[in-house]
């Protein structure tokens, strides 16, 4: 009987996906690792874990196909004003930018305000 | 001429135009930017995408002269309806209001007030005599303000109920905080009071056409309806998100909720009830 509870266990264990997430078939670009070409991109406990020209997708609990899409790491993006009021006792709306559009949804995850 | 389904206008309620030039010098405060938005690239722009009008919205650049509108009015009467700023913290606002309505042709005044407490001039002695100015003048107050002015607008509309008020781009409302939404829904009680549904491309935190964006412009489309609701592309501030053909898109074609009706209103025979070019 303890014999099987351990092979219970065992399979059980094997069943769990390696990774949370495989993002497959984007064009990866890391300037640092000299990566520029298509691969898959497994991402375990918010960091990534593997990047392989393939990586199964029952490996993950959850997998996008990003194909035709860039994925790099995030981008630094060096020189912004980021406001949206200006001119003292004058609102300006649109005359610096807000970092909802200028970030996240367009891959940058890093920004320095060169003064607003 | 370009015409919407239905042979309606297509009016754009919202750009601006600037020029390098020092016959128009900047205000000394104010951002100088790098290239000009003439009235001759935004008219091909407005060629190439269907927009038979535009509502030219005095710049911040320049504050509280005038002068290269007054004369882009001058120069393109058929095509464009000008909005001139006033100093809001001078006594003589509303006589420079009536000499530029009478005399240069401007359809109306834009005020800013900062959401800081600096913008309490919204508050103070001198706003009742210029937006009576504006009634008395029978042309429109636009109001660029973040949400939390707007019960200070609602203040001011009780005392000028014959008074069309326009808020520009939702009043910046955040899409994250719906509901400050409600401190503009709240003026639905106002009849003349309109708002433009511009500015999704920066409120948004997605991709064009922006569509976490569309749930405020249904509320506003549920609370106002599309006759008090107007589309502009903050021209050419816009292009720093989009081109100016996606922008005159997102309300022509990309907001799936809205009927060929209410497009026609929301492109622009609402901003001709507005801006009417007839008179």
């Amino acid at each position: 009987m303890r014999s099987l509870c351990f092979l219970f266990v065992c399979v059980c264990a094997a069943a769990q996906p390696r990774y949370d997430l495989v993002l497959k078939g984007g064009h990866v670009i890391d300037a640092k690792s000299g990566v520029d070409s298509v691969r898959d991109v497994a991402v375990s406990g918010g960091r990534v874990a593997a990047v392989s020209a393939s990586i199964p997708a029952s490996d993950a609990r959850r997998t996008i196909d990003v194909s035709g899409l860039y994925v790099t790491p995030g981008l630094v993006d060096m020189h912004t004003h980021v406001f949206a009021n200006s001119m003292g006792r004058e609102y300006t709306g649109e005359h610096g930018v807000r970092p909802d559009g200028f970030t996240f949804r367009s891959g940058v995850t890093t920004v320095v305000d060169a003064g607003s | 001429m370009a015409l919407a389904a239905g042979n309606a206008p297509v009016v754009d309620s919202h750009v601006h135009v600037w020029t390098s030039d020092p016959r128009y010098p900047w205000a000394a405060n104010a951002t100088k930017p790098d290239k000009d938005a003439t009235p001759e690239t935004l008219l091909e722009l407005m060629t190439a995408s269907g927009v038979d009008r535009t509502v030219i919205i005095q710049v911040i650049y320049y504050t509280w002269d005038n002068g290269y509108l007054a004369d882009v009015l001058k120069k393109y009467p058929t095509k464009f309806r000008g909005v001139a700023r006033v100093n809001p913290e001078d006594p003589e606002a509303p006589d420079h209001l009536s000499r530029l309505t009478e005399e240069q042709g401007f359809r109306g005044v834009r005020i800013s007030p900062a959401g800081t407490a600096a913008g309490d001039w919204i508050r103070g002695p001198l706003m009742p005599p210029l937006w009576k100015r504006c009634r008395d003048l029978k042309v429109p107050m636009t109001v660029l303000a973040p949400i939390t002015r707007m019960p200070d607008v609602a203040r001011l509309a009780d005392q000028f109920p014959d008074l069309t008020i326009v808020i520009d781009h939702m009043a910046d409302s955040p899409l994250k905080q719906p509901e400050q939404l409600t401190k503009l829904l709240d003026l639905r009680r106002y009849p003349k009071l309109f708002v433009k549904i511009s500015h999704s491309w920066s409120l948004s935190s997605q991709p064009y056409p922006y569509p976490d964006s569309q749930e405020q412009i249904r509320r506003l489309y549920d609370t106002f309806g599309p006759k008090r609701l107007m589309a502009g592309s903050d021209w050419p501030l816009v292009e720093k998100f989009c081109t100016y053909q996606q922008a005159i898109d997102i309300a022509r074609k990309r907001i799936a909720f809205l009927s060929t009706e209410d497009r026609r209103w929301i492109c622009g025979m609402t901003a001709e009830q507005v801006w009417p070019f007839s008179s």
